[in-house]
């Protein structure tokens, strides 16, 4: 179930959020708990079964751990619970990835490829396995104590709003929260107004410039494409021209951006209500003056997890030779790029951001800043930009083609009239890409997201809300409406 | 501040809950949405639909069109894109924009740059050996229900891209090579032929300044609703003509404006937007019969496609025919209180029944001139179905002894999914249906004479009962 499914605005959100307030408070983590099942196992019912025996595999590993006394006692039963989430994550998400590479390497040998049926990738993996980490981890270094009830950690990992597409909760950061959290009204309120705040980008810019960047790219998922459609894209990409290519790829952009601010958003907010506070997962990407900026503000909780559990065990800064930090820089970014998604287009995209990394560490950021602020931005935007096509083209050969046609330097003149939505949605979507980057900007920012809101500003906030929501309603559902005049036959 | 809070929450609330409540109690009652939309059933939930998501997606899909308060909020997005972008979901799909804003359907800008004819086949001598076949069954037909003293006649109706193309779409471009479309094959043929016609568009081209009323509505698809009354007046009179019969003549009143009805808005009404377009004004005229009293009431057949309803709403068809059933698209049947399908019909006994049988079909349509009707007719009128069986039987047979045949036979049946028999079937059929000169010999003869004993034994029945 997604959050912009009519199952889940119109049935699943409502009843949920009764059922829950109905409930008395020292109950309603079972009440989310029961809802979180439901909601998983409605849109992945093969995997519900795994899903909760892991946890509770971790669980009880967890436990176990910090009743044995020797550390290395401690440390297998940690290891062993990072496998658990590890290799779920590493079976389901790279199964095919690890056995296409394996049957092309046996037939670059001259070997029979290996038969194997194809694994279905259980949605939102790559986010609870990283959570499930977090919790061994932070238990066994000791920043937090384990939690008492099972129930508490089942809800933990498989909590809805942030179980499908984060953000990443670090363990430490709602451990307090799953135990006793208060709810006001101004979180309920607040809560409300940034779920519209995300469903907002997600239907309204996101689906949108979506929509035309898949007319001409395909499907996102190339893994389920035949070679027929396959041949399509790529003669539709070959037929780009440079005008064309650029627009598909700034429209890339922005729709990644939106889609995936916005679900964390609507995470956020329904978090709120329910008295959570989830950190912030953006931070305004586009206004980076450098990638290094980029990655502060682009998937921050996914950051800040690479940075405590990968980079900082791997030596981080404190390495003896500068090229061993460079290296697991790299590193971690290559990691990072493959955990996006298991094909080598998301392994050359997190390796070149990996690249630009080094790159600012070494001289890039000095010439930025001589640049001036405003072109460091274009450039870091036009740089990203161009690296997305890795991610978005699922294909290697394709993902070149493409970026081949983007300086190709072939211009065909772009009928305005026929394109004027999405024109128009990548306009307003680089408005609030970039509005913060004047002060301006920034404060309206400060003052939507605030948290002390006053009668007026309420109202003010319910009404633009209840129509916005009104609105990406209307949008979810009309865009596919289509009637005949009468029924032919 | 405390209750400003709780008023919002309590509202919020209220907004969560309006639609369900709005599914389950209609408590507004909204402005239902035009056109229509093939509907999607809620699925049943089994084990196998819940785990392969058929069930998740289409109770998404039953959601999507069923959920309380979704008329207006489809107006809304509606009248959001035609006010910014100049555009609808109509727009974009049902209703081709014309100049000064002049609305078509696509498929008649299409067919006006000959694109249709791409549509229906890329291979131009098959098309025109198709319309071959069509026009020489009604020819033949014709012949066969006029000795029952049955009269067959077509009405060829121009489509609105053919009367007025000075306001289609600029921009417009087919590479193609222009070749043969139906419209133009049809009429010259049935002429030649002699088959009984009305071809409307040469008149509608002649009275199209003269008129004093516009003949296709500026926001509609079909015909106007005064244009359609003088064509049916013309076509009574036809009928008079080729029966001797002295039928009800129409008495058409004046033109006046009136604000637009239905169906001469219907192209606008698709776009199901929240404000109509302008406060648009079209011409009408009240019709009655001419009261003659001596005159008779024949029963008529009509098969085709959409421009009949305007004469069905309008013209007093009860005064005029004793019986007037419209096989639409000879599929389903409307102002027949006994039957709703072709399928349920007894084809023979309605022809033989009928005095007029009248195949109506605009320029768009005419590629499946009759929707098959022809052929079934002729089929029922000259061979019993048990002959046909035994035909299809011998041919499955063959099939069955020829081991490549019936291989691939066997190879498609597990492709598709069906079983071997069934498939079997259906490639004999097939092959009739291709090759039908060769089974059905006697339907090559300009009128054939063969007749099945049930055509007889009706036409015995029936028809002295009738006369």
């Amino acid at each position: 179930m997604v959050f912009s499914s009519n199952v889940f605005l119109l049935y699943f959100m409502p009843f949920f959020f009764l059922a829950y307030f109905l409930t008395p408070r020292k109950y309603r983590n079972y009440t989310l708990l029961l809802a979180s099942l439901v909601f998983y196992a409605y849109g992945a019912p093969d995997f519900i079964i795994q899903l909760v025996a892991s946890t509770v595999a971790n669980f009880f590993l967890v436990k176990w751990m910090c009743r044995v006394e020797k550390p290395a006692g401690k440390k297998l039963l940690c290891a062993l619970s990072i496998l658990i989430s590890l290799g779920l994550l590493l079976y389901y998400k790279y199964g095919n990835f690890m056995m296409e590479n394996l049957n092309a390497m046996l037939g670059f040998a001259g070997k029979s490829a290996l038969t194997w049926s194809r694994i279905l990738l259980p949605i939102g993996i790559s986010f609870f396995s990283f959570q499930s980490i977090t919790y061994t981890l932070d238990v066994y270094r000791g920043i937090n104590k384990p939690l008492e009830k099972l129930s508490d950690f089942v809800l933990y990992i498989m909590m809805f709003p942030q179980l499908i597409a984060g953000p990443i909760v670090r363990y430490c950061d709602v451990a307090e929260q799953i135990r006793n959290r208060q709810t006001t009204m101004d979180d309920r309120l607040q809560g409300f107004y940034r779920f519209v705040i995300g469903l907002c980008k997600k239907v309204l810019i996101a689906d949108v410039i979506g929509a035309q960047v898949d007319a001409v790219l395909g499907p996102s998922n190339f893994a389920l494409l035949d070679a027929a459609q396959l041949s399509d894209i790529a003669s539709r990409i070959a037929s780009l021209d440079t005008g064309m290519a650029w627009i598909v790829a700034i429209a890339y952009t922005f729709q990644i951006y939106f889609d995936f601010a916005g679900y964390s958003d609507m995470a956020i907010g329904l978090g709120r209500i329910m008295g959570f506070l989830f950190p912030e997962n953006f931070d305004n990407p586009y206004v980076s003056a450098s990638i290094t900026e980029f990655w502060r503000r682009w998937h921050m909780t996914l950051g800040s997890f690479i940075k405590n559990y990968l980079y900082i065990p791997l030596g981080g800064n404190r390495v003896k030779h500068k090229s061993r930090m460079y290296f697991n820089l790299w590193l971690c970014f290559l990691i990072s790029g493959l955990w996006h998604g298991a094909s080598w287009n998301f392994i050359v995209w997190g390796a070149l951001h990996g690249v630009f990394i080094c790159a600012d560490k070494l001289f890039l950021t000095k010439v930025m800043k001589k640049l001036g602020r405003v072109p460091s931005v274009i450039c870091t935007f036009l740089t990203v930009c161009i690296i997305w096509v890795f991610f978005r083209v699922e294909s290697l050969e394709l993902a070149w083609s493409f970026i081949q046609r983007m300086f190709a330097f072939e211009f065909v003149p772009i009928s305005f009239a026929e394109n004027n939505q999405l024109f128009v949605t990548m306009l307003v979507a680089a408005f609030f890409s970039f509005f913060t980057l004047s002060k301006f900007g920034l404060k309206v920012q400060e003052k939507v997201y605030s948290s002390d809101f006053s009668d007026k500003k309420h109202i003010i906030a319910w009404c633009l809300a209840a129509f916005a929501f009104v609105f990406c309603l209307a949008a979810l559902n009309a865009t596919d409406f289509s009637p005949f005049i009468y029924f032919r036959f | 501040m405390r209750r400003t809070k709780l008023i919002l929450f309590v509202l919020t609330c209220l907004l969560l809950f309006f639609s369900p409540l709005q599914k389950q109690f209609h408590l507004v009652r909204f402005r239902p949405l035009k056109g229509v939309v093939e509907e999607k059933a809620m699925p049943k939930l089994t084990f196998a639909a819940y785990r392969d998501g058929s069930f998740q997606s289409g109770t998404e899909q039953h959601i999507k069109q069923q959920f309380g308060g979704r008329e207006p909020l489809i107006r809304l997005y509606n009248q959001y894109l035609w006010d910014f972008y100049g555009k609808t979901n109509a727009t974009k799909w049902q209703i081709a924009m014309g100049k000064e804003g002049w609305m078509y359907e696509p498929w008649f800008v299409e067919d006006y740059f000959q694109g249709g004819t791409y549509r229906h086949s890329c291979d131009s001598l098959q098309l025109v050996q198709q319309f071959e076949e069509e026009a020489f069954r009604i020819f033949q037909l014709q012949h066969i229900l006029e000795s029952c003293g049955t009269h067959l006649l077509v009405c060829l109706l121009p489509g609105k891209d053919l009367i007025y193309p000075e306001y289609l779409p600029e921009n417009v471009k087919y590479t193609k090579r222009k070749i043969i479309s139906a419209r133009d094959y049809f009429g010259p043929k049935f002429k030649e032929l002699g088959v009984n016609h009305v071809d409307v568009e040469q008149w509608f081209l002649q009275m199209k300044d003269t008129a004093g009323f516009s003949l296709f509505p500026q926001t509609g698809t079909h015909w106007t609703n005064i244009a359609s009354l003088y064509v049916a007046d013309s076509v009574i009179r036809y009928m008079e003509e080729l029966s001797d019969m002295n039928i009800s003549n129409l008495k058409i009143g004046p033109a006046y404006y009136d604000k637009t009805r239905d169906p001469d808005d219907d192209l606008e009404s698709l776009m199901n937007l929240a404000r109509p377009l302008r406060q648009n004004y079209n011409q009408y005229a009240d019709v009655v019969t001419d009261g003659d009293t001596t005159a008779v009431k024949p029963k008529i057949i009509v098969i085709g496609d959409s421009f009949f309803w305007n004469i069905a709403n309008q013209v007093p068809m009860d005064e005029v025919f004793s019986a007037a059933p419209y096989w639409y698209y000879n599929s389903t049947i409307y102002f027949d209180d006994a039957n709703h399908s072709t399928k349920d019909i007894d084809v023979l006994r309605e022809l033989i029944s009928a005095d007029f049988v009248i195949l109506s079909y605009c320029s768009l349509q005419q590629y499946v001139m009759s929707n098959g009707f022809s052929k079934n007719a002729l089929m029922k009128i000259c061979y019993d179905s048990a002959e046909v069986a035994q035909k299809r039987q011998g041919l499955a047979d063959y099939i069955r002894s020829d081991e490549q045949w019936f291989a691939k036979v066997e190879d498609k049946a597990n492709e598709n999914g069906c079983s071997v028999d069934a498939t079997l079937y259906s490639e004999a059929e097939h092959l009739i249906d291709v090759e039908w000169e060769k089974f059905f010999p006697e339907l090559c003869d300009s009128v054939p004479q063969k007749r099945s004993s049930a055509f007889l034994q009706l036409l015995e029945k029936i028809k002295i009962a009738y006369r």
